[in-house]
């Protein structure tokens, strides 16, 4: 209680709202003069208390400090603030107040102090100025949070407020301290200064306008989940919003010009390029209805990403979105932006270049449609396990109907070190199915491989894994080349054969039926072709194989192995390649029954035949048989099975327990008789090449 | 007489029955294949790629026994004969295996940081997990995790392929389970793993 003057007391009040209390004294003491020579005002609380807050200790007081200037004071012991946003404690906000002609009055020297609060300890200058035109004003141009400082400017007018708030260096990290909401921020281990403004304008009945530009400095974060991070980032965000009736009319650009984000799987540093959006539309928060009328993402160097559509509901779901993406240097776009997301699938480690464009019509289902348009795309598998060379064209699919033609040109390819030449597509898709329009015919290894068929399963829906089946021809590829290319011995011959039904599923290559190759004017036919994971670290290779009437001369020809004439027959079981190299097979070689073809074996090809199977050189020119060129022989038969590291070598059986490799006839009769059987694969390999080396063909 | 033939019928159906047993795992014959492959591969971290090493030469163990136990052995594998000598072993030294352990010995100094800073450990699947992203600088993220893709997908490969090498496809949670174990043993000082709970702790 405060007398004042002559002391007197007007009035003591108690009021009781509810569980509010309330104790209102006021004291009005006016000199003995008729006129009011000096006016006082006391206006006390003891508490007031809301659902959520309470104030203690309030105290008004009015007095007239100079003639025609008043002085008002409030102060505050202690207010809780709602919703466990802390507390004020010894607020003491004063002001000199002047009066207007016009009825108003202005304070332009108020004091502030507060002793304790969320902002800390506070000791600001206020202004305020009221007319019955102008409305109230309410300015506290500095305001200190830290290290930083905020501005705040408040008016209001015939049902009008406007509030500004100025930032500049506040530290984002003491925002926790405002509110408990934000208590969260605090496991993000949020770093970094904000500074720029922020416009809110609105009515009685709530927000009309939000004008801000703000940016934040040196902003650093990282989720506790690890999920989202930031180093170093420098953020800038301009937004208008103006809300219309229940529609929210806004223009927003948000840039990263500096720093690194990453933000689950992408990373992204803006040194590379940096990021920036655009965005205008409506928002309807009524309904959840957000209205993009464009919206367009920069990612510097990399790619732009522009588009439009409508977002619905809470979480936000897609009703309907076309986005188009654009980049002239795919290489950054697959860097930053694909490789994340491709990680632990076979195109996780790719160099890419070209030109690459992107439209997607999006619905409620997902995608609707697409377009892909390559100018000079290539890429490059760095395992080195395929690669595509200068590819133009278009793809387009939709969900659920046949579009027109997808057309691509490739200047080339590559498959496991396989180069193929150019070749065009021309197909159709088709929710998950692709219809060649054409033969797709690619040329290899001088021959081609003719894609008749082709049918993709699996591409379009989630959680299942691509497969493929296809019907492929193959005219006349040239197998030289291609065991060349495998560094494999150098085979000639060439590769033919129709493959009905050659597929990929669970990443095992397969082909059903057969493949047929016609080598050395015979036919060697290859059943149970099959590769496990063939892009994996080590692809398993199984296959089995026949071949018939090959002959020899051409054969030994190739293999520089010494000249040896007559046919030859031969059974491949249970060959398996782990890593491209023999693990497992069961070989044999054998003149066939009924052979009537002149059978004849050089001097040469029974020293590399006896130095295969024993390793020493049959060392024949040292002996009388030197003269003779060429011998007869009856048979043919060698049988060679590699299991792990050993190789076990057989031939035609002998009473004696050794065995035919070459079964002579006639005079001067040689026969080439084994009587080793097991050898080490590297020492049968080592042999071999040295075979090949020693010969003419490869030197 | 009659007697005598039924003993050895007897014997016999004993001695098949014995041989039925063979198709169950041989857990201690893969822990000491595993543990020679995960020793091997953590090498990686310091030393040059060794060749696997050479199987082991079971007659010389044999050798050291007492000679009777030596001679029941015998008369044993005469009686079950190939079978029970398969049983004995866990064949690691197929070219595939070997590549396998090639690639991820070479692997290993990459991933050796990421198991010292906590990143990454071995989880108790016999896989490796990220265990807390948080430790890895915002620009090698994607990188370890590009390691630890193409780590699982070789472990994956690894048991796979020792199942199916020793003509046992099924067996290939087995060997998983085998490895899972032997990963978290043999982990080098300073990296963490998975406990049997979940809990992760370090070595």
């Amino acid at each position: 209680m405060t007398d004042t003057g002559a002391g007197c007391r007007f009035a003591q009040m108690a009021a009781r709202l509810g569980r509010v209390v309330l104790w209102v004294a006021i004291a009005f003491c006016l000199a003995g003069s008729p006129v009011v020579a000096a006016v006082a005002l006391a206006f006390e609380v003891d508490e007031i208390q809301g659902d959520d807050w309470r104030a203690q200790g309030i105290k008004l007081r009015l007095h007239e400090a100079m003639p025609g200037e008043l002085a008002a004071s409030l102060t505050l012991d202690r207010l809780d603030l709602p919703a466990d946003h802390g507390r004020v404690a010894g607020l003491e906000l004063t002001c000199p107040v002047e009066q207007l002609p016009d009825g108003g009055w202005v304070c332009s020297a108020g004091k502030l102090l507060i002793n304790d609060s969320p902002l800390q300890r506070q000791d600001a200058v206020w202004t305020s100025r009221y007319g019955p035109q102008s409305g109230l004003a309410i300015e506290v141009p500095r305001l200190s949070l830290h290290s930083g400082r905020i501005a705040l400017a408040l008016s209001w007018r015939d049902g009008e407020w406007s509030l500004r708030v100025t930032p500049k260096r506040v530290p984002l990290a003491r925002l926790i301290d405002l509110s408990p909401a934000l208590t969260t921020l605090e496991a993000w281990q949020l770093k970094g200064l904000g500074s720029g403004i922020l416009r809110l304008r609105g009515t009685g009945d709530g927000l009309k306008e939000v004008e801000s530009s703000l940016r934040l400095d040196a902003l650093s974060y990282a989720s506790p989940d690890a999920t989202q991070a930031a180093e170093k980032l420098a953020l800038r965000l301009d937004l208008t919003a103006r809300r219309a009736g229940t529609t929210w009319v806004f223009e927003s650009a948000l840039d990263w010009p500096r720093g690194a984000l990453y933000s689950e799987p992408l990373y992204l540093d803006m040194a590379q390029g940096a990021l920036s959006t655009r965005m205008a539309g409506k928002w309807r928060p009524d309904t959840h209805l957000i209205t993009l009328d464009s919206a367009t993402l920069q990612l510097a160097d990399t790619a732009e990403i522009s588009g439009s559509g409508r977002l619905q509901g809470t979480p936000l779901e897609i009703d309907g979105l076309d986005v188009a993406l654009r980049s002239d240097q795919a290489g950054n776009l697959y860097r930053r932006l694909l490789q994340p997301l491709l990680i632990g699938s076979v195109a996780d480690d790719l160099e890419v270049t070209g030109r690459v464009e992107l439209a997607l019509q999006v619905d409620q289902h997902g995608i609707e449609a697409a377009g892909l348009e390559l100018q000079g795309l290539a890429l490059q598998d760095r395992q080195g396990r395929f690669g595509l060379d200068h590819t133009d064209g278009s793809l387009v699919w939709q969900r659920e109907h046949e579009v027109t033609a997808s057309r691509l040109q490739i200047g080339g390819a590559s498959l496991f070190r396989i180069p193929t030449g150019a070749f065009r597509v021309e197909a159709a898709f088709a929710g998950d199915r692709i219809e060649l329009l054409q033969p797709l015919v690619v040329p290899v290894l001088g021959g081609e491989i003719a894609l008749e068929r082709f049918a993709l399963r699996g591409v379009t829906a989630a959680g299942q894994t691509a497969e493929w089946q296809a019907s492929v021809w193959l005219r006349e590829v040239d197998l030289e080349q291609l065991t060349r290319q495998l560094d494999w011995p150098p085979f000639g011959g060439v590769l033919s054969g129709r493959l009905d039904d050659m597929r990929y599923a669970d990443r095992l290559f397969s082909i059903g039926g057969g493949l047929h190759l016609s080598a050395f004017d015979g036919d060697i036919r290859v059943s149970g072709l099959q590769v496990r994971d063939p892009f994996g670290s080590v692809p398993v290779l199984e296959a089995a194989a026949r071949l018939r009437g090959l002959d020899l001369e051409a054969l030994t020809r190739t293999f520089s192995f010494g000249l040896i004439q007559g046919r030859l027959d031969g059974d491949l079981d249970g060959l398996s390649l782990v890593g491209w190299l023999p693990a497992h097979f069961d070989l044999r070689l054998y003149t066939p029954e009924g052979d009537d073809s002149r059978r004849r074996i050089s001097q040469r090809a029974v020293e590399n035949l006896t130095e295969l199977g024993s390793g020493v050189p049959a060392g024949l020119s040292s002996t009388l048989l030197r003269v003779f060129d060429r011998f007869n022989y009856e048979r043919i038969d060698l049988g060679v099975a590699l299991q792990g590291d050993v190789a076990q070598i057989d031939g035609l059986a002998r009473p004696d327990g050794g065995y035919y490799l070459v079964k002579g006839a006639g005079l001067p009769r040689i026969d080439v008789i084994g009587r080793n059987r097991r050898v080490a694969w590297r020492d049968l390999i080592e042999r071999l090449r040295q075979i090949r080396l020693e010969g003419a063909r490869i030197e | 007489m009659v007697r005598r033939v039924f003993g050895f019928g007897l014997a016999a159906l004993i001695l098949s029955a014995c041989v039925t047993i063979n198709i169950y795992f041989p857990a201690a014959a893969a822990e000491e294949a595993a543990r020679t492959i995960v020793r091997d591969v953590l090498q990686g971290e310091s030393q040059a790629p060794t060749p696997p090493a050479p199987p082991q030469d079971k007659q010389s163990d044999v050798d050291r026994v007492h000679p009777l136990a030596f001679a029941f052995g015998r008369l044993l594998e005469g009686l079950v004969p190939a079978a029970q000598a398969a049983q004995a072993d866990i064949d690691i030294n197929t070219p595939a295996i070997a590549a396998l352990r090639a690639s991820m010995q070479r692997r290993q100094k990459n991933l050796a940081p990421f198991y010292r800073s906590g990143a990454i450990g071995f989880d108790n699947r016999g896989s490796v997990s990220l265990r807390d992203l948080a430790a890895v600088p915002l620009a090698q993220r994607n990188q370890v995790k590009k390691l630890v893709a193409d780590e699982n997908a070789d472990r994956a490969r690894l048991y796979a392929e020792i199942a199916r090498a020793n003509g046992h496809p099924e067996w290939e949670a087995e060997v998983r389970a085998t490895f899972a174990k032997v990963w978290v043993q043999e982990a080098l000082p300073g990296y963490w793993y998975q406990d049997a709970g979940g809990a992760w702790r370090q070595r």
